[in-house]
């Protein structure tokens, strides 16, 4: 277990270098501002604690708010993240079914690469509606707020897909 | 009160996630209704230490646009001194006030960090306290304005750039007699700024030069924000609402000027007593 935890611990390190050193460097566009670093929300097993997660989402969203001068805005989205996909694994998936095919979440191995898209595209749309409304905090923004989630959302998933590529999961 | 520790014992996991979501909103309200830079003072040290290491390695990057920078602003120095004018009227002395008295002075700072890509956008620079920075003093890069000290801690400061949201100046457009209305950022292009406050009226056109105005609380006058890009008359409204092409390129910004006011706590007290009047 403690070697488990350690393993998630060195994956929230990588995942918040890669977003503070690389994705937040790079300039994808007026529109475009990608958050790859929610991956680490997406990975935790069925099994673990959900306050644990839910509370590892919250500091992990803290430490990067703190780093990119955001108060607040990362650990709200993160927080709203990590309790909707705890309740939608309660409520929507089959976790004995998944975890049956040997898999600890969503794998696109499960049910085939849409479902696990839409599963993940659908979260992260969720993160980005809430960062980006605290972020623009204002009425007449409000399809600016949804252009901005949809587009970064794509860039997310592309990005998280491309960090699966490279660090491979077990 | 029983019933109380059954609801929060069935629904605890709601409980804390209202209660962490909570914290986050809190500290988003607090940054956008008071202004506060308190969030920036508890990881100070953390984030100029990690921003330091980055800067490091992409320093580098940004050599040649920093030095192209340099010698165009030396060739726009050069072309202001003194030598370079003749003085018909031994009255007439180019002096910025009354007496001749030297009004700005300039501290160098190396940016450490600036971001473009958020609502708010902030450059950490390398110069605190102790070297005389304070909050509200003026930033200028070579190329024109690039924004106001928020915060300082001993050995850094956090500057709002211009491209923030509640960044505010006083533009000046020298080719129509404009001096006040207000340069704000609407959030969209990272090169491109917004000014309100001049009349449909008035004659422009894109590629009038922008500069600061005497009337501005923090800017020196007659430092160059950019030149205007292109502009729209509004419906109703009875201004423009004009784009101007930033001087500074904030993505490549590497070395910033503060600007030391030496009349400025003589300024503050004045309007300080002039607002207790006012009561």
């Amino acid at each position: 277990m403690a070697v488990e935890l350690l393993r998630y611990l060195a994956g929230a390190f990588l995942l918040l270098f890669f977003q503070f050193f690389l994705v937040q460097e790079i300039n994808f566009g007026t529109w475009i501002k990608p958050m790859p670093y929610i991956y680490l929300i997406f990975i935790f097993p069925f099994s673990f604690n959900r306050f644990a997660v839910l509370g590892t989402a919250f500091l992990m969203g803290a430490v990067l708010d703190a780093f990119s001068n955001t108060p607040g805005h990362h650990a709200a989205a993160c927080t709203v993240l990590a309790f909707a996909r705890i309740h939608t694994d309660t409520q929507l998936v089959d976790r004995d079914a998944v975890q049956l095919q040997g898999y600890h979440n969503i794998q696109p191995g499960f049910k085939g690469f849409t479902y696990f898209a839409v599963y993940t595209t659908l979260l992260t749309l969720l993160h980005h509606l809430v960062f980006f409304s605290f972020m623009y905090f204002k009425i007449s923004a409000f399809f600016l707020i949804i252009l901005v989630s949809l587009l970064s959302t794509l860039a997310t998933f592309a990005l998280m897909m491309l960090y699966r590529v490279i660090v491979k999961p077990r | 009160m029983l019933f109380l520790f059954r609801f929060l014992r069935n629904n605890l996991f709601t409980v804390t996630f209202i209660l962490l979501f909570g914290i986050s909103v809190f500290q988003i309200l607090r940054f956008n209704l008071y202004q506060q830079s308190f969030y920036f003072n508890t990881s100070n040290a953390v984030l100029n230490s990690a921003d330091r290491l980055k800067n490091n390695v992409t320093g580098y990057f940004y050599l040649r646009k920093a030095n192209e920078d340099l010698v165009l602003e030396n060739k726009r120095l050069r072309e202001q001194l003194a030598a370079n004018y003749v003085f018909y009227d031994t009255q007439t002395r180019s002096s910025k006030d009354s007496h001749g008295v030297l009004r700005y002075t300039y501290l160098i700072g190396r940016v450490i960090s600036s971001t473009v890509s958020s609502q708010n956008n902030f450059i950490t620079i390398d110069k605190g306290r102790t070297h005389g920075v304070r909050k509200g003093m003026a930033v200028l890069s070579p190329a024109g304005i690039a924004g106001i000290v928020l915060d300082v801690s001993d050995h850094f400061a956090l500057v709002s750039s211009v491209l923030n949201s509640k960044f505010v100046a006083t533009p000046m457009i020298p080719a129509i007699n404009f001096r006040e209305g207000s340069l704000t950022w609407n959030g969209e292009d990272p090169t491109v700024a917004q000014i309100n406050g001049v009349n449909k009226f008035e004659k422009i056109s894109p590629g009038m030069a922008v500069f600061t105005s005497n009337y501005s609380a923090n800017f020196p006058p007659g430092v160059p924000i950019g030149r205007i890009k292109s502009f729209r008359r509004g419906g109703n409204s009875s201004f423009f609402e004009i784009n101007v092409e930033l001087a500074t390129d904030f993505r490549k910004i590497s070395t910033v000027y503060l600007v030391k006011d030496a009349f400025r706590q003589e300024i503050d007290s004045l309007a300080g007593k002039e607002n207790r009047n006012g009561r």
